[in-house]
């Protein structure tokens, strides 16, 4: 298999990721909470694969996201891009081997994207101390939620390419 | 490091030049994009929903029969009492006829009623939306109104070939007309900003002074057909407090939702029929 073909399947992990999210949100929402998993769907990207694999993966992402979110058209798509970027800026500055700085690297970046959230959305909102206390809850939430994930879902990921003839791990050691 | 400053330039680089591309992107194409990846991905929502179905379905197989036989048995007393009702529907709309008719009154719009599973909830502090699994293919349009046995589920956001998006009544963004139950004098509602674990809120502005309510005697919140888009009487909520406004001359309050508003799985959209002696409308 091309490497084309193995970063497409890393994709459609993540797409799958993306709808079970999704569907978790279903259950979740009888609950009043809400999980945003949009660090995890491009971690991958940023942290382990090439440029314009990263680049079109989120720009595509972004898309799908946009689709069905009520915000302005384009927030997700240029979110998930300056995420991207933060994750590209990131990865020379933790050890990627490391468990803990990839979970806090990811979480940081779902805190960024819920507080950047909180700011544009902000608009006609009339916030009060309810708001900032449901914003803490879905940072805290899908924070943690985040922390948990990050490592499992890269080393799923990684071990994947490794048992299609990639190994991922070995490359970016050498740099 | 140079080699490290390059990877991350050309990456901040290629990022500036998509941003500049979609800035001058015209906003047709744009709207093209929202559409495409909104319908490619339905089919897999939908599919998920199908599936939820599928589970539901098997674990109610391994229901017994005498539990069976018990819902049937509830289920036909149900049906007997909703048979009076309609019984007593219809000659109070033959009433109603007979008096638009005498008093050359427009009639009251129609509504035809479109049952629809949910397929997708979104209940975020920005946003609180469900998407429906009907869309164009059923007749629905933006701005109808959704119902569920508990009264008001929201309006109708968005539309796609085959699903649709509500924005629901608890949404930060969510406006109606109504009017209290027993009182004729109309009143805004605004969905409210929700806090997590917790049932659903609203708030209600523009209450007439004189109006009293109390945790044992609340005010139920109807739907008003002022804003032309909810028939008259339809449940928003419960107001269990009433304070005065700073300009005294209105009270405001929160309205408690419908709990089950939260976990609904089944809607009905109102789709309006045309109106009797208004067939061009």
């Amino acid at each position: 298999m091309s490497d084309n073909g193995r970063i497409t399947l890393i994709f459609l992990c993540n797409l799958l990721l993306y709808f079970v999210v999704g569907e978790f949100n279903f259950f979740l929402g009888g609950l009043s909470l809400h999980f945003h998993a949009d660090a995890l769907l491009i971690l991958f990207f940023g942290l382990y694969l090439g440029r314009m694999a990263g680049l079109i993966s989120a720009t595509l992402l972004g898309f799908l996201a946009d689709s069905v979110s009520p915000v302005p058209h384009g927030t997700y798509v240029i979110g998930y891009l300056a995420l991207w970027l933060f994750l590209v800026w990131g990865q020379r500055r933790i050890r990627r081997q490391n468990p803990v700085h990839v979970r806090t690297l990811a979480t940081a970046t779902q805190i960024l994207w819920l507080l950047f959230l909180t700011l544009h959305l902000r608009a006609g909102m009339e916030p009060d101390t309810v708001y900032w206390q449901r914003i803490l809850m879905e940072i805290l939430f899908s924070g943690g939620v985040t922390y948990a994930l990050a490592w499992p879902w890269c080393r799923f990921q990684k071990s994947l390419l490794y048992s299609l003839g990639w190994n991922i791990e070995a490359e970016y050691s050498q740099l | 490091m140079p080699r490290n400053l390059t990877h991350q330039a050309k990456s901040l680089l290629l990022v500036v030049l998509i941003l500049l591309l979609w800035w001058f992107t015209p906003s047709f194409v744009k709207r093209w994009t929202e559409v495409v990846f909104q319908e490619f991905q339905a089919p897999a929502w939908t599919a998920l929903s199908y599936m939820r179905d599928l589970r539901s379905y098997w674990s109610e197989r391994s229901r017994s029969k005498s539990e069976l036989i018990e819902v049937g048995v509830g289920l036909s007393r149900l049906n007997a009492a909703y048979a009076v009702r309609n019984q007593q529907v219809d000659s109070m709309e033959r009433e109603i006829r007979r008096l638009e008719g005498y008093f050359h009154l427009p009639s009251f719009p129609e509504y035809q009623y479109e049952v629809a599973r949910v397929i997708k909830r979104d209940l975020t502090a920005w946003w609180q939306v469900l998407v429906i699994r009907k869309g164009l293919n059923y007749g629905i349009e933006e701005g109808q109104a959704v119902i569920f046995a508990g009264g008001v589920v929201g309006r109708i956001k968005s539309v796609g070939a085959y699903t649709s998006t509500v924005e629901l009544v608890s949404s930060p963004h969510f406006r109606a007309a109504g009017h209290f139950e027993g009182d004729n004098r109309p009143v805004e509602f605004r969905g409210g900003i929700n806090p997590g674990l917790k049932a659903a809120t609203g708030t209600v502005r523009t209450v007439p002074a004189d109006l009293v309510t109390s945790i044992k005697e609340p005010l139920r919140l109807t739907s008003s057909r002022l804003g032309g888009v909810f028939p008259d009487g339809l449940t928003l909520g419960w107001v269990y407090n009433l304070e005065p406004s700073p300009d005294g001359l209105f009270q405001t309050g929160k309205v408690m939702l419908d709990p089950r508003l939260q976990s609904v799985r089944e809607v009905a959209v109102l789709i309006p029929i045309e109106s009797r002696g208004n067939p061009g409308r």
